[in-house]
């Protein structure tokens, strides 16, 4: 672990380090299940929403008195000094709190957005106005109604994790965009392909796709985003947009015309739900991380309406032909020795020499890395999710190997409604307070996380450093791996 | 489902009247649902009776069993099926009393009582003075559609009725429910119908109904029930029984077959 440089963190870290022997010093007596004291805290929910925002072309307001502002422009948002975005406070100060003076915050913002003129506004509900039960609702409406400008509500706590934020705030925006049904521009949902000029381009050029749940918080401002799209591309997609990163909001307001969503984070997934009730749009999930890029294509072409010949037509890199499951796929020596866990799907750790593995971090990105290094090397990490992880995601971990069985193809059968086949899955958990945590990593010999998650790691395993904007700030920003190709930062290149 | 909150000066008469209105719309077939919005916890007591004179309330509720606890844990229900709600408060002397009401009606909606039970009316009866922003609470959108406020020609019953009357005003513009009328509970004092109207006319709203003072409605207090239970055929149920109606056609809804022989109000 790297001494940080930052005077001020520096400082930090010494102060956590006394509160830390303090609060050890009092564990026995207190119910300390919710504390961290050696290991750092995620991003809130709060910074959440103005991290998904940020790009967007709207104005942000956070109602509270500062601490919300300091902490996201300071730690939770890189692109803070590099771009220009609308992120406010109101300033709310205790006399305010207590003579319920609503009418100054409305006022400030309609002040603020006569002069800005942005295309919304985003309210923020913290701690201070969700203990005083201020009414985001009808102050929402009021703005809206003088100010013509559509107003969104968050109703975020500051107790929650930014995957809950930024989960709301792009599930809010894809709520608002416009249907291309509407405009003509996309047959009934179900259909990948929509009108005649997009088809022809289809043809040559595959499907439009939409990455759901980017954030510099989960995926910093390196290289991980540019790779994505460098790999979607690769293989024949295009990015109709990013929510919420590298997209203006022209792009954004077309989502509803792709024909498939990339839900790479937990962020994502509400967002890819409304997308697919409203438009029929059907979602991965999965990042593509090294190898796991194989299995994750193809799922995206069964579902994108790109056939697999088309996905035989992608580069030479592609590893696709023969049987999936003859051994090519995964690396047939370790096929070999996995024989038996892959026919029963067996999700246990390996007890075996190689040791067990452990990743945590946010789930859909550990997932599909401990994928990744289950197709590598043929051992199967776990994952550990600090986060909040909707079902869904652990339902999708069970089977994140898998693929669908596209060798005899049914009539009638849907592709979504195939069997899967595979290597099973990942075993996800979902695992939150530093005491539990430290308890949950006892038996693993080896840790891939962030490195501030050092101090409670057993002595004994293996420690392989997976910095987490969300989680350590700044502090190991240049040592973010490209998640795409992360193998060689992680040192889990091949032998 | 119409949704109404009714509000007043404290001992006005808030409880006893709503608790009757309920008991007229549940008999007329209608699904009632009364949702006491008061620390005291005393709005649907006459209701209730005396079997079953204690019930949790919803803050009770979520102070004991935290979120252990279902929908049919926080309803009782009372006289003519009315579903009998309290939403409670903090110790007395402590926390936050308005606060505790936006907490107990958003646990209700969590829940899914709007959605399980469906109710055909629903009624907040608020605390007698909107001290902060909790007790505006049920005027807030997705709450009540109408307000109700009860008075008497007592000029500290007006005075309450007329700031009640402004904060509705002011908050039209975030969508809140708007006045659906005033409630006449006579207290027989000088120029009590004329003092009223006069309310009225302020408030740009009319009085929707004009209850007698009557010694039947404590007589029916003392032994825990409703008068339009007690004494169907007295001329207080009578005049119970046109409230209802006009609380209804205040909603513009239409009456129920049984209560379209209640005499209609002059007005
Ligand atoms: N029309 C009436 N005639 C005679 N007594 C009445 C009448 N209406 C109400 N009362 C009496 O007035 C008292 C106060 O009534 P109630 O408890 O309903 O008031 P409230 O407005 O709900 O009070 P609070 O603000 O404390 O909740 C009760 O004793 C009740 O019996
Ligand atoms: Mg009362």
């Amino acid at each position: 672990m790297t001494e940080p440089k930052d005077p001020d963190l520096c400082r930090t870290l010494g102060k956590i380090s006394a509160m830390e022997k303090e609060l050890n010093h009092n564990k026995d007596n207190i119910n300390m299940r919710q504390v961290s004291a050696r290991i750092s805290t995620y991003t809130a929910d709060v910074s959440g929403v103005c991290s998904a925002l940020f790009e967007l072309g709207g104005m942000t307001v956070i109602h509270d008195p500062s601490g919300c502002n300091s902490t996201y422009n300071t730690h939770d948002e890189p692109r803070w000094y590099d771009q220009d975005s609308l992120v406010f406070i109101s300033g709310l100060t205790q006399m305010d709190a207590i003579l319920g003076n609503d009418d100054k915050f409305i006022r400030d913002i309609i002040r603020a957005a006569e002069d800005l003129k942005p295309s919304f506004i985003a309210l923020v509900r913290t701690p201070v106005p969700l203990l005083n039960g201020t009414d985001f609702e009808g102050i929402a409406l009021e703005i809206e109604a003088r100010t013509g400008i559509p107003v969104m509500y968050f109703p975020t706590t500051g107790m929650e994790t930014y995957i809950r934020g930024a989960g709301m705030a792009l599930e809010a925006v894809v709520n608002r965009i416009p249907d291309p049904a509407f405009h003509g521009k996309r047959k009934d949902s179900g259909q990948a392909k929509s009108h005649g000029e997009k088809e022809g381009l289809s043809l040559e050029k595959g499907p439009w796709v939409n990455i759901l749940g980017a954030t510099p918080l989960d995926f910093s401002i390196g290289q991980t985003m540019d790779s994505l799209k460098d790999w979607l591309d690769r293989r024949g997609y295009r990015v109709r947009s990013c929510l919420a990163m590298g997209s203006g909001p022209d792009a954004i307001r077309t989502a509803g015309e792709a024909d498939l969503n990339l839900v790479i984070s937990g962020v994502g997934l509400p967002a890819a739900r409304v997308m697919e009730k409203r438009f029929g749009i059907p979602y991965v999930l999965g990042f593509p991380v090294e190898d796991y890029g194989r299995i994750l294509d193809r799922e995206m072409s069964s579902l994108s309406g790109a056939d697999s010949d088309q996905a035989e037509d992608s580069p030479s890199d592609d590893l696709y032909g023969g049987e999936l499951y003859d051994g090519e796929f995964y690396d047939s020596e370790f096929y070999d020795k996995e024989k038996s866990d892959l026919q029963d799907s067996n999700l246990n750790t390996d007890h075996s020499d190689r040791g067990s593995w452990v990743v945590i971090g946010e789930p859909v990105t550990s997932i599909s890395l401990a994928c990744a290094i289950y197709m590598r090397t043929g051992i199967r990490p776990e994952v550990i999710s600090p986060l909040e992880t909707d079902p869904e995601i652990l339902d999708w971990a069970k089977e994140a190997l898998n693929v669908r069985d596209c060798g005899e193809e049914m009539a009638g059968e849907s592709k979504q409604g195939m069997k899967k086949i595979g290597a099973g899955g990942i075993s996800c958990r979902m695992i939150q307070g530093e005491a539990a945590l430290e308890e949950a990593l006892r038996p693993y010999t080896r840790i891939i996380a962030d490195p501030l998650y050092q101090p409670i790691c057993p002595g004994k395993a293996e420690f392989i450093s997976l910095p987490h904007e969300a989680f350590s700030g700044r502090i190991y920003r240049k040592q973010i791996p490209d998640l795409v190709h992360a193998f060689i930062d992680l040192g889990l290149k091949a032998d | 489902m119409i949704k109404i909150a009714v509000y007043g000066k404290g001992g006005i008469g808030k409880s006893t009247t709503v608790s009757n209105v309920a008991v007229v719309l549940a008999r007329a077939g209608l699904t009632v649902m009364q949702i006491g919005c008061d620390p005291k916890a005393d709005s649907t007591v006459l209701l209730r009776g005396r079997k079953q004179a204690r019930m949790e309330t919803v803050l009770d509720l979520v102070r004991n069993r935290k979120d252990d606890f279902s929908l049919d844990d926080m309803v009782v229900r009372g006289c003519a099926g009315v579903l009998c709600v309290e939403a409670g408060g903090p110790s007395p002397g402590l926390g936050c009393a308005g606060r505790g009401i936006i907490a107990a009606l958003e646990t209700l909606e969590k829940k899914g009582a709007y959605d399980i039970w469906k109710p055909d009316v629903v009624i907040y009866d608020v605390l007698g003075d909107v001290v902060c922003g909790g007790f505006s609470m049920p005027m807030r959108r997705g709450y009540a559609d109408k307000v109700f406020v009860l008075t008497s020609g007592e000029n500290m019953a007006i005075h309450a009725a007329a700031n009640i009357g402004m904060a509705v005003e002011n908050f039209k513009s975030r969508g809140y429910a708007g006045l659906g009328g005033i409630i006449l509970n006579r207290r027989n004092v000088k120029r009590e119908q004329e003092k009223v109207e006069e309310l009225a006319q302020d408030l740009h709203t009319r009085i929707i109904a004009d209850l007698p003072r009557s010694d039947l409605v404590p007589e029916a207090e003392e032994k825990m029930m409703t008068v339009v239970e007690g004494w169907p055929e007295s001329a207080m149920a009578e005049a119970y029984r046109m409230t209802a109606c006009a609380i209804l056609q205040a909603c513009g809804r239409e009456l129920p077959e049984s209560l379209r022989t209640v005499g209609v109000m002059e007005c």
